[in-house]
């Protein structure tokens, strides 16, 4: 337990860079599913957005310094790695610290079993507040409010975290509907996790000043060694813990800011063996009301600068066409009215949920991808479908970093989940310009950008190594995502 | 490409789609106008080399793209030359050169 204390240290501070690295990407909290602009109730950025140009919430990303994110510099692929890798150590590490502490009896020290510690708490209190050192509980090591903040954080604060973490998770909010509903929908989740995470850092402040009063050197001998021998040595060697941390944290930042590849290679090879067992089966059950409908749905991507797209626009796309081939028995080239004829549209009322954090409802309707399947057959060696869009990003998206044709890979198992969907309508009306038209992707346990807007093609492949960096989507490929976008 | 540009789509394709909420209808006055400045600008067509377009919508380029000035639009154009290859095209305007009454 003295050990999994350091471990942990090592753990939170990870987290919360890293978790400071994702809210950057979209500096905003809200109450409300939807993230309306300009309903947010904390804001970390002083960027104002236009009002007669069309922005994405790429454009509302922010840049922080390394050090206070890893790895900072708009780096999100490499903050949501270093988070997911880090929790799965951190809740391992924390099954590990509650079995020992049941098992050694310890958890006598932290969990309080009368409800006489509120008082002396709240005295233990006042006493600090008037520059004093409150007594000790009776034979325990710990005063009233310093056992009830353990107690707090450890049964309450560290749950909390990876419950509301949990929520914000895009396979659990598809697959579980209620239990996002459960912690006041996808932004009530983001704020409480938000919230958490100002309780870890005020309780991490008062943490160190109360051992800095109580006696730094003395505390340590007790909490590595468990007895006071030398407090020199005791104190040295909790500098060293501390240095080892601080040098773990340099160099998971250079490590990300040198060579993010091999980063996402590593981590991502920890991360999806999770992610792929756990949330990769939990297909989506949405259906939210009509009155859950966002009224201004966010937007993430430009659409295509290109003549051809705005003439094509401008014709309502009755010259659009979507090629369909690849490892197919039946290669076929649709036309918007074709899509249409094929059946009946499905419409699916569901959270669309971003990468960067924000989220917003509404109703698609269109062509379900397992009747495409049916219709072209594919041969028993395609695996993955990559679909090619009509976005250039160096041409579109200025904010995006990289260049080149947007296009993504989706595992064939997710193109056959019931909701997976090419949409041509939003909101009972002709698939928006903003959001894609004539028809995007919709895979609903999957963050936002995984879902292809623009489309052009689709192309059944039996491996995606050969695909621009071979990590599976441009995102994958040029600034580091992770593929499987479950959470 | 700037306002007063012009340029060319693929094959005829009957519109069978609800019109899209972006587009704006014109009227007989504001077609007229759009036809004056594609006899100015760009008499012929691209593909066949016909002389007659119909004025179809207009869609404002101004605000969802990020190349296109503040008050530009592509008005649809369709050549009427039932042999032409690539029919459908568009000339891209300012809103005050055919809106206006």
């Amino acid at each position: 337990m003295r050990v999994e204390h350091w471990v942990n240290v090592l753990f939170v501070t990870l987290l919360i860079r890293s978790g400071i690295e994702i809210l950057a990407t979209h500096p905003k909290l809200y109450r409300r599913n939807d993230s309306r602009p300009g309903t947010e109730w904390a804001r970390f950025t002083r960027k104002t957005m236009p009002t007669d140009k069309l922005y994405d919430t790429l454009d509302e990303e922010e840049s922080y310094s390394s050090i206070v994110s890893l790895p900072g510099h708009k780096m999100l692929g490499m903050g949501r790695h270093w988070h997911f890798v880090t929790v799965i150590g951190w809740i391992l590490t924390g099954v590990a610290y509650y079995v020992l502490l049941f098992t050694t009896g310890q958890w006598h020290r932290y969990l309080p079993y009368s409800w006489s510690i509120l008082p002396t708490a709240w005295n233990d209190i006042l006493t600090y507040l008037s520059f004093r050192l409150p007594p000790l509980l009776p034979g325990e090591p710990l005063d009233g409010i310093q056992k009830l903040t353990y107690a707090a954080v450890i049964f309450l604060l560290a749950p909390f975290q990876i419950l509301t973490g949990a929520a914000q998770s895009p396979a659990v909010e598809a697959h579980f509907p209620w239990y996002v509903r459960l912690w006041g929908g996808r932004q009530g989740a983001r704020t409480l996790h938000f919230l958490g995470l100002v309780a870890f850092l005020g309780f991490i402040a008062v943490h160190l000043m109360m051992i800095g009063l109580w006696g730094w050197a003395q505390l340590n001998a007790l909490m590595i060694l468990g007895a006071v021998r030398s407090l020199r040595f005791a104190f040295w060697l909790s500098i060293a813990l501390i240095v080892a941390i601080v040098a773990v944290h340099v160099a998971a930042t250079v490590w990300s800011l040198k060579s993010p590849r091999s980063v996402q290679r590593a981590l991502g090879f920890v991360i999806n063996r999770g992610r792929l067992g756990l949330l990769r089966p939990m297909v989506s059950r949405q259906h939210y009301p009509p009155s859950a409908i966002s009224p201004e749905h966010r937007v993430n991507g430009k659409p295509p600068c290109s003549d051809t797209y705005k003439v094509m626009a401008v014709h309502n796309f009755v010259d659009w066409r979507l090629e369909v081939g690849g490892l197919v028995e039946n290669p076929v080239t649709l036309t918007l009215a074709d899509l249409r004829a094929l059946r009946e549209k499905q419409t699916q009322r569901v959270l669309h949920n971003c990468v960067q954090g924000w989220s917003s409802i509404g109703e698609w309707g269109g062509l379900p991808m397992r009747d495409l399947l049916e219709l072209v057959k594919p041969l028993p060696q395609a695996r993955h479908l990559c679909f090619l869009t009509m976005q250039d990003n160096g041409r579109d998206e200025p904010s995006a970093e990289a260049e080149g044709q947007f296009y993504e890979i989706l595992d064939m198992s997710l193109a056959r989940h019931p909701q997976c969907l090419l949409a041509y309508e939003m909101n009972g009306a002709p698939l928006p310009i903003k959001h894609g038209a004539p028809l995007r992707l919709r895979i609903e346990n999957q963050v936002g950008f995984k879902m292809a807007k623009w489309i052009e093609r689709i192309e059944f492949v039996c491996e995606y190594s050969g695909i621009g960096e071979g990590m599976g989507g441009w995102r994958e490929d040029n600034v580091y995502y992770d593929k499987d976008l479950s959470v | 490409m700037g306002t007063s540009g012009s340029a060319c789509g693929t094959d005829r394709v009957d519109t069978t789609d609800t019109i899209r909420p972006e587009l704006t209808v014109l009227h007989g006055a504001q077609k007229d106008r759009v036809l004056q400045r594609v006899r100015r600008t760009r008499p012929r067509c691209c593909a066949c080399g016909g002389e007659d377009f119909v004025v179809g919508d207009a869609l404002f380029l101004g605000f969802l793209f990020l190349d296109e000035e503040q008050d530009a639009y592509m008005v649809a154009l369709t050549c009427t030359n039932p042999a032409c290859p690539v029919p459908h095209s568009g000339i891209t305007l300012h809103g005050s050169a055919f809106l206006a009454e």
